[in-house]
């Protein structure tokens, strides 16, 4: 899959010319010690001319039209690779082909998504930046082996890399995060992969500065062939298979892919995780006229996900394993997980590359994702908390502010209960929440909503549904200089339909839609009203049953639209390629509901929020000499915000953020890469600062007594760092190599914040979140591999690696470090304890993976790898998790004195986990 | 084409291995429990319960202590009392029709789901312990705070396996003990915990001459009570409710306060005769106005009583199930 990249980009493409007729040649070898391979095909399209590899690895053909070509380069135990050569009047030598053993791919395959399976605060999806291996040394290693920490490169978030599918940028318009999961478990159809590293142009669009890929999956890019693969794994899934056909270009000019996949199960550690997922793919292609090229494409894939929540450290230690998680109990006997991710978005896409002549090609691309996307999650109108591990419910609660024996006393027999799973106390009581929904019926609700009992505990599922529209066409042209201009321009239209909707009345005959909040805090009927245009017609709330609308109903609309343009160029040893791209954005929301506390402003279209957006980007590097390089980039961006932080409470009104402003990004970076060989080397120091942010997190606020919108603007980030990595063969197909990520992600500044009411839209409070200077969380600003890689003879592959990680930091609660925390009671000490980040024990973990594949008679390639990942065994390895958003307080005579932190939630790496991949394929 | 065959081929072996993640059997009706499934234990009245403690301590030696229950006992009583209004908060009320007594549950909110009025409910009391609270007695836990006598049964567990739920056999007329200006003073302290409708009495505005010699209404939080005497709430009779929220307009941080509300049978110094609606600031009717100065009305509640130990600083409350209970007399 990605390997494919690798071997693109390691191809070099020298331009010496001869004064020869058109054509090329060159010679492909192995890419463990530069073997000749011999009885390669080299497929020619079009023209459909075909070559086998001699003795020495050579290929030649000659007398070919000018004009761009494919080349296709099979051999037994090798992945395959597509090159596009373009050729003109003169011969040209590829040089040397690499192909890399095929026992590689399984390495890299989805078990890279195991440790960004889980959920933080506010239902947000960690996701990797970038999935993909690359050319880089460094890349290669920090993409993948650092991924079990949650490493992100240079610490960007998601949303700065960017995903494109077949020149269509995929990364999500309500959050900008990478769009993987779309086409989770389609390994083969996806494998196809173009990369760009930090702050690169890529030929798609200027991007970000946390690189690009470009999935490439056109029907006759799909490797060509049947192919079989069988996992059974304990991270992620148990057990995968996947089955995909791609026919190469036919005789009649059409190739066509098909590819189906499922992944079952759940993994050894976390109870009631499990996968319940399908993915499909469908492509064709047709060239006409060896000019025009329509391809069509539809993939999907129908993912049923049970999710992990993480929970405090007593929980882990009252439980006795830091894999505990809170979301599921058992159902007449059997385990039931609260929150399901349950997500159908396929995608329907059109291609159209039209070669103009042979120095200019305009690529087209459309494409519409629709369905549905769903998370779903008890709920329940009234009554205690059924959440296990409510904090009420646990030893510590028992032990607050008092000096009491008994307490001591009692907290010890609710710490045995944990200890004994009395009950079931660690999980949900299903039964117990059926058993009280069939009896949850009086006379006054059966007055009102007729007879039946009223469910006070369902399942929720909020939903997030997008039709997301894609327009882009690119054009490049090479001149004859071999300077290169490459322009595009792309349109977007996206509506994303947010609402909850009744998932499951566990027994009940239906559920009442009001705001449980709201009813609470104000006597006036009208104001818990989700939807008043219902309860003016009927006189009350909506009784809602299975697969209702409740609770919140309302469309986010964006439009966005922008042209680019870039070239480049080279001078002799320097090289550079200049790029800018404009845009806008318009964004608003539709609220489909009238709801009770905002009459007015809740209801239909909000303010359009219109932003200005560019990029300007320069990329240059300076080749002294074959093996030594020096590269440097700029990017200067301004961002439009995202959807879901551009409004202060969208589930209910249209309020706008206030604060709002466009984010403003300037990045800088400089590399020295060194290549004797197979020896290679890079060094790297970056320089990012990413400004004007905002953010809105809803939560309760103690202090307050309310449930609150805390909207924050102007957070400032800054990210800087080396990266330092080599690669040297030693003996014999073993190789070294290593990686070190050092870097330092701040906040720059101490944000502004207002608080809002969520019930009423009253500021509550303003002034500033005191934490410039304090860490960026969410990767180890410290990562570093040494490891071991073999490449032996008959396709035997094996590397043990070891990591290291340190200054991983906690994800802050902004409230913590504000002035309305503080009482004048407060020790300075007690301040500091408030406002402090909390810093993880350094980790370090040992992987090691073994592969090997046997091609049978020439034809049939049957393979293995098996990955085992924490060898150590180490249970107790921190990857992340986030403050709660409460605060505790301490009491002298009934008085509070003081805050505390509430205690803190973690998710921890997985034990020992192995991945095992058996692949035939013919 | 036998490679399409092949391609259905795995995909339908898939489809078998794939599990059946969400195919869940509904869950059977919770179990209704009945006197029989007691034959273990031994079921006492309400009454006896009370008279346990009151052996071990007599009159208002009792206050303020705890006993702890060691024999297998059980109490069987309906639900009189509901918190769905917010306003009774995580105490369940049980009356026993066979000794006409009634006893305070203390539990976790939102009670009314599960135990409904009119639910028969037994309770296992072993290991759980009898508390007086200002001479109201209660059935709880250990209390983790050394103020309270007993504590509430806040977890699923707990609740689990001390409340068992009876047949369903609604409220009637005989669960209301009715109280008037002709008999209102027979009524003793044995029926505290009861639901009582008090017919005829008089909302009365202005200082008590018994007890503490409040002045009602008067709105009570973070130990300080306003009555209109206060600065800021001499406004209190144009609006007198059953109970308050303010929101400080500085820090927006929100008080709620409990209202207490007096009627009376007319003669304003003697304990008996006068009752104190005292209403939670959380409570949904919380803004609704309480009856004008003077306004005859019929109040049904349940009845309780607040005491240190003498007459002279104690007073009869009277906790609202709902709003509507209290209806014009005239």
């Amino acid at each position: 899959m990605k390997k494919s990249l690798l071997i693109f980009a390691l191809t070099l493409l020298s331009l010496s010319a001869f004064a020869q007729t058109g054509g090329f040649k060159g010679r492909v070898v192995s890419r463990a010690g530069r073997v000749a391979v011999e009885g390669a095909t080299v497929s020619v399209s079009p023209g459909g001319l075909r070559a086998t590899t001699d003795g020495r690895g050579d290929f030649l053909f000659e007398n070919l039209d000018p004009g761009e070509y494919t080349l296709e380069f099979e051999a037994g135990e090798f992945e395959p690779l597509t090159l596009t050569v373009r050729v003109d009047q003169l011969v040209r030598d590829l040089n040397t082909v690499v192909l890399v053993p095929d026992v590689m791919q399984a390495a890299l395959d989805d078990s890279v998504f195991a440790e960004f399976d889980t959920e933080g605060v506010g239902d947000a999806q960690a996701l990797p930046s970038s999935l993909s291996a690359s050319k880089d040394v460094f890349n290669n290693i920090a993409s993948y082996k650092f991924s079990e920490m949650r490493f992100n490169v240079r610490g960007y978030d998601s949303q700065y890399g960017d995903v494109f599918l077949n020149g269509i940028r995929f990364n999500d318009a309500m959050t900008g995060y990478t769009p993987w999961s779309l086409w989770s478990g389609l390994n083969d159809a996806t494998r196809n992969q173009e990369i760009t590293s930090g702050a690169v142009i890529s030929d798609y669009g200027l991007s970000g500065i946390g690189g690009t890929t470009n999935i490439n999956a056109r029907a006759s890019q799909i490797n060509k062939g049947l192919r079989v693969s069988l996992v059974n794994g304990n991270s992620m899934y148990r057990f995968r298979a996947m089955v995909s056909y791609g026919s190469g270009m036919l005789d009649n000019g059409w190739s066509y892919a098909l590819s189906v996949s499922t992944r079952q199960g759940g993994n050894s550690y976390v109870d009631g995780v499990y996968y319940n997922a399908y993915g499909y793919f469908a492509a064709a292609e047709k060239v006409f006229n060896s000019r025009h090229r329509l391809g069509l494409m539809i993939l999907g894939a129908p993912t049923e996900r049970g999710a992990q929540q993480a929970s405090t450290q007593e929980v882990y230690d009252l439980v006795g394993n830091n894999y505990y998680n809170p979301n599921w109990g058992y159902q007449s006997g059997k385990m039931r997980n609260s929150r399901v991710r349950n997500n159908h978005e396929p995608i329907a896409m059109a291609t159209y590359t039209f070669d103009a002549n042979e120095h200019t090609q305009l690529n087209v691309a459309t494409s519409l994702r629709f369905g549905k996307n769903g998370y779903s999650a008890l709920t329940w109108y009234d009554g205690a908390d059924p959440r296990p591990d409510y904090y009420r419910y646990l030893p510590s609660y028992m032990l607050l502010n008092t000096d009491s024996s008994d307490a001591a006393h009692l907290a010890a027999l609710r710490a045995d209960m944990w200890m004994r799973n009395e009950g079931n106390i660690r999980h949900f009581d299903w039964d117990g929440m059926y058993q009280t929904n069939m009896n949850f019926r009086n006379a006054d609700t059966e007055a009102v909503y007729g007879p039946g009992a009223r469910s006070n505990y369902i399942v929720e599922e909020r939903h997030a549904d997008q039709l997301d529209w894609n327009l882009s066409a690119q054009i490049s042209r090479t001149y004859k200089d071999n300077s290169r201009l490459t322009a595009g321009a792309n349109v977007r239209v996206n509506r994303t339909w947010y609402y909850d909707e009744v998932k499951d009345l566990l027994g009940g005959d239906y559920y009442v839609d009001v705001d449980k909040f709201a009813q609470r805090d104000f006597g006036d009927p009208i104001l818990a009203q989700n939807d008043m245009d219902y309860y003016e017609r009927y006189g009350h709330a909506k009784p809602v049953r299975e697969g209702d609308k409740f609770s919140y109903n309302y469309k986010a609309h964006l439009r966005s639209g922008g042209v680019w343009a870039s070239y480049d160029v080279r001078f002799g040893g320097f090289g550079m390629r200049l790029g800018g791209e404009l845009g806008g954005v318009s964004m608003w929301r539709e609220g489909l509901w009238r709801k009770g506390l905002f009459l007015d402003n809740s209801k239909g279209d909000s303010e359009k929020l219109e932003y200005f957006v560019y990029k300007v980007k320069g990329n240059f590097d300076y080749v002294f000499s074959a093996n030594h390089r020096l590269e440097a980039n700029v990017a200067v961006m301004q961002n439009a915000p995202t959807f879901q932080s551009a409004f202060v409470s969208p589930r209910t009104r249209n309020s706008i953020t206030p604060g709002l402003s466009p984010e403003k990004v300037f990045s800088v970076d400089l590399s020295y890469n060194m290549r004797y060989g197979d020896n290679k080397f890079r060094v790297s120091g970056y320089y990012t600062k990413i400004d004007d942010q905002s953010k809105v997190i809803s939560f309760y606020d103690d202090v307050l007594k309310s449930y609150t919108n805390f909207a924050m603007s102007g957070i400032d980030k800054q990210y800087f760092g080396l990266e330092v990595a080599a690669s040297i063969p030693i003996y014999n197909g073993l190789a070294i190599n290593g990686a070190v990520s050092w870097g330092q992600y701040t906040y720059r500044s101490n944000p502004n914040y207002v608080q809002i009411a969520d019930n009423s839209a009253e500021a509550l409070s303003e002034g500033t979140v005191y934490w410039k200077d304090m860490r960026i969380e969410s990767s180890p600003q410290l990562a570093a591999n040494v490891g071991l890689s073999y490449r032996g003879p008959r396709n035997i592959f094996a590397s043990i690696d070891f990591n290291y990680y340190d200054n991983m930091y906690l994800s802050m609660n902004p409230l913590y470090r504000t002035d309305d925390v503080l009482l004048p009671t407060m020790s300075a000490e007690q301040v500091r304890a408030l406002r402090s980040q909390e810093k993880f024990k350094e980790a370090y973990t040992l992987n090691a993976s073994i592969g090997k594949n046997w091609y049978i008679r020439r034809s049939y390639t049957l393979g293995f790898s098996l990955e085992v990942k924490n060898i150590l065994n180490n249970q107790n390895i921190r990857t992340g998790g986030y403050e709660q958003m409460r605060l505790q307080a301490v009491k002298a005579n009934k008085e509070t004195v003081a805050y505390e932190k509430f205690p803190s939630k973690y998710f921890y790496m997985l034990g020992t986990t192995y991945y095992l991949n058996v692949y035939f394929r013919f | 084409m036998s490679r399409l065959k092949a391609i259905f081929l795995v995909v339908a072996a898939s489809f078998c291995l794939s599990g059946c993640y969400n195919d869940f059997d509904t869950p059977g009706p919770a179990r209704i429990w009945t006197d029989a499934d007691f034959s273990d234990s031994r079921i006492i009245s309400i009454k006896e319960l009370k008279d346990i403690f009151e052996t071990a301590y007599p009159g208002t030696t009792g206050i303020g202590q705890s006993l702890t229950v060691t024999d297998d006992l059980v109490i069987r009583g309906k639900v009189i009392s509901s918190d769905q209004n917010g306003n009774i908060y995580k105490s369940m009320y049980l009356y026993d029709e066979q000794s006409e007594s009634a006893i305070e549950v203390k539990v976790t909110s939102g009670y009314y789901i599960k135990y409904a009025p009119g639910r028969l409910v037994y309770v296992r009391l072993k290991g759980l312990v009898l508390g007086n609270y200002r001479s109201m007695l209660s059935i709880g836990v250990e209390s983790a705070n050394a103020s309270y006598a007993n504590g509430n049964m806040e977890d699923r567990i707990t609740l689990d396996k001390h409340l068992k739920l009876g047949e369903m056999i609604g409220m009637t007329s005989a669960d209301t003990l009715v109280v008037s200006s002709a008999n209102y003073s027979s009524l003793t302290d044995a029926s505290l915990g009861r639901l009582v409708r008090f017919e005829g009495v008089a909302s009365k505005f202005g200082k008590a001459n018994w007890g503490y010699r409040n002045t009602f209404p008067n709105y009570f939080a973070n130990s300080t009570s306003f009555d209109l005497n206060s600065p800021g709430w001499e406004d209190i009779p144009e609006w007198a409710t059953w109970a308050a929220m303010r929101e400080n307009e500085l820090t927006h941080e929100k008080t709620y306060y409990y209202g207490s509300a007096w009627f009376t049978y007319g003669d304003i110094n003697t304990l008996a005769g006068n009752y104190v609606v005292r209403s939670s600031g959380y409570s949904r009717f919380r803004e609704r106005p309480i009856p004008a100065d003077g306004q005859v009305v019929d109040v049904t509640a349940i009845y309780t009583k607040f005491s240190p130990g003498n007459d002279s600083q104690a007073a009869y409350q009277l906790l609202l199930n709902r709003v509507e209970d209290v209806v014009s007399a005239e």
